[in-house]
């Protein structure tokens, strides 16, 4: 059995803790991984800077963006902003994109066509992993052309740096999404997503990845999970509706059902257990409850969810 | 007179060699650590280079030089600053150029020459200025069109991070650099292949356009670029540094005279540096063009013996 993997995304704390000092408490509490999310307008910090930051302070938890905007920036800046903190952290990076649109007020100071975020993405998805990958880059492009390129210093491991695709799955997925994770995905890592809907996306990203020549079992799975929790799943759900409405600024109802980790740390861990049946090893744990419960939510989900899916390790 | 400042840039990629010498860099005196940027070349980015850095120090100011506003977005650089502000508790400072002095730098951000660099940077400079220095930004130009935009949190310094300018010699300094620098800098960088004699017109032409832009001519500072190669005497460093420097830039380059060039021996080192702050220059960026092998020992010696000597109560 391939290793669960969890990690706290710090977001919305900052009035409690900061994001270095909270990167040194998700290592001490076990978490797998730290990740930082990345938007122009929502997030306060760039995610590269931050999470170069985190490597001087942490010795072994990976470092992901969830997410990077990717088309808010150049295949250039991205590769060498991933190398950077790749080669600073001792090859402990994870990258974790998006292709935006929750923001559309972002793709007007970003100056970018949100109609093309898709198309835009893809050519600097298909060139950030080229020069991660590979030296004396040439392209010809739609957007980019440019001719023998190396983006120095290299990322620590040879395979480059992982790259994760996410996306939000809004009754299932788009073709696009399927494609570019079959494309440019290390990892797959969806958000609001039930299983069923989770399964289903399995089998169009693997089919497409074979049909492209990738082997389809290389591809990892991940969930993005909004996490609340509380004394049932049910009052759980209305803290978490309540929150996440709070912080996007409209209402959100939240479905206990799609992809959400709610209720006691029992419950919890047999919803996450649903997922890692399917495969799913990777859970990014957002956190949906309040700013102020939130460090707390953390430490028992470390200390008493995960250790259900530790095995013979815990 | 206030204390002269000293700066040192470090080419090195490897992830050690640049922490251990942000640390040493403390240690040996400097006051501003800076980090370049290239992308052609094999630099680490600036600003995650400088949060890391942070660290492992207390007091050094972290400087980009230079952050190329050709190679980065205004939104994103005014994050990237914010970011490596707050997490240096306001260590940083904010050295922007062009950039694309590497030609491939501008080739891969699709700018096709360098007057619509010109154009695109000087944009984008007045839109990180605003950024900084106003609640909510609206702003229509050639290249970027937005309504009420709000950069997220504070820096630690306020008002806000210092903004440094660079600019290239060409035989000249372009006008227009030298308007940037009087419209946003607070303190505008000559570049090392400045002649003495362009000084004193350089600071009034920068000092008039500040005055032109409504701002304090005298709040502005000047630093200046300073290859330095540490050697038995100044002959024997001008060689090496005839050979090192056009491998670092890839451009052909000679050591010019009467230029801000530390060439010889740490008394050498000191006569230079004294000559250029009569010339007004409150800071010099120290950048070794020595063998590679010795960057770190010359750093050391230059701390050592030329920057002690500026130090207040140390006059030994």
């Amino acid at each position: 059995m391939p290793k669960v993997e969890f990690g706290p995304l710090y977001t919305t704390m900052e009035k409690y803790i900061g994001p270095v000092e909270f990167a040194e408490k998700a290592e001490a509490w076990g978490y797998d991984y730290y990740w930082v999310p990345d938007y122009v307008t929502l997030s306060p910090m760039d995610a590269f800077v931050l999470l170069s930051a985190v490597g001087q302070r942490t010795n072994s938890i990976k470092l992901g963006t969830a997410v990077v905007v990717v088309p808010f920036r150049t295949p250039f800046q991205l590769a060498k902003a991933s190398a950077t903190v790749d080669v600073l952290s001792g090859g402990r990076f994870t990258l974790g994109v998006g292709i935006g649109g929750a923001v559309p007020r972002d793709f007007d100071v970003a100056q970018v066509d949100m109609r093309k975020r898709g198309r835009i993405s893809n050519e600097t998805l298909h060139i950030t992993r080229r020069l991660l990958t590979e030296e004396n880059v040439s392209h010809r492009g739609h957007y980019y052309s440019f001719d023998d390129l190396t983006i120095e210093p290299r990322p620590v491991n040879d395979s480059g740096i992982p790259i994760w695709i996410g996306s939000i799955c809004n009754n299932g997925f788009p073709q696009g999404v399927v494609d570019r994770a079959a494309r440019y995905g290390d990892g797959f890592c969806p958000t609001d997503t039930p299983i069923e809907e989770f399964k289903k996306v399995q089998e169009r990203v693997r089919a497409r990845a074979a049909e492209l020549g990738r082997d389809p079992d290389s591809i990892q799975w991940g969930l993005l999970a909004w996490t609340c929790g509380g004394s049932s799943k049910e009052e759980a759900r209305q803290t978490a509706s309540r929150e996440i409405s709070k912080r996007l600024e409209s209402e959100w109802d939240v479905q206990a059902d799609n992809g959400y980790i709610l209720g006691t740390p029992e419950e919890m861990a047999e919803t996450l257990q649903g997922y890692v049946d399917i495969g799913v090893t990777n859970f990014v744990v957002d956190p949906a409850c309040a700013p102020e419960d939130m460090l707390e939510m953390f430490e028992v989900f470390a200390k008493e969810v995960t250790p259900h899916f530790r095995g013979e390790d815990s | 007179m206030s204390e002269l400042g000293f700066g040192v840039t470090l080419f090195d990629a490897n992830e050690r060699p640049v922490i251990k010498q942000g640390v040493d860099a403390e240690a040996w005196g400097y006051s501003i650590f800076w980090a370049p940027e290239f992308l052609g070349i094999p630099t680490l980015e600036p600003f995650p280079v400088l949060s890391a850095v942070a660290q492992h120090t207390t007091s050094i100011r972290l400087g980009t030089g230079i952050a190329g506003l050709a190679v980065r977005s205004p939104v994103q650089m005014a994050k990237a600053a914010v970011t490596t502000d707050i997490l240096s508790n306001g260590r940083l400072v904010l050295g922007l150029g062009l950039g694309g002095l590497v030609p491939i730098d501008l080739e891969v951000e699709g700018i096709p020459n360098l007057r619509e660099r010109g154009r695109i940077s000087n944009e984008r400079l007045e839109i990180l200025y605003r950024l900084f220095t106003e609640r909510i930004v609206s702003y229509s130009g050639d290249y970027y069109d937005f309504k009420d935009f709000t950069l997220g949190p504070d820096p630690v310094q306020k008002p806000r991070v210092p903004i440094w300018l660079g600019a290239r010699w060409t035989g000249k300094i372009a006008d227009a650099a030298l308007k940037r620098a009087g419209t946003y800098a607070d303190v505008f960088i000559f570049p090392a292949d400045t002649p003495t004699s362009y000084y004193t017109y350089g600071k009034e032409k920068v000092r008039a356009y500040a005055e032109a832009a409504g701002r304090d001519p005298d709040a502005i500072g000047f630093a200046s670029t300073m290859w330095t190669c540490l050697g038995p005497s100044r002959e024997k460093a001008i060689e090496v540094a005839d050979r090192i420097i056009p491998e670092m830039l890839s451009v052909p380059w000679v050591v010019p005279d009467n230029a801000c060039y530390g060439m010889g021996t740490p008394e050498d080192c000191i006569a230079t540096v004294e000559e250029f702050a009569e010339l007004g220059v409150s800071h010099l960026i120290m950048n070794p063009c020595c063998d590679y092998e010795e960057v770190t020992a010359q750093t050391e010696q230059f701390g050592r013996e030329v920057i002690s000597h500026f130090k207040s109560g140390d006059a030994s």
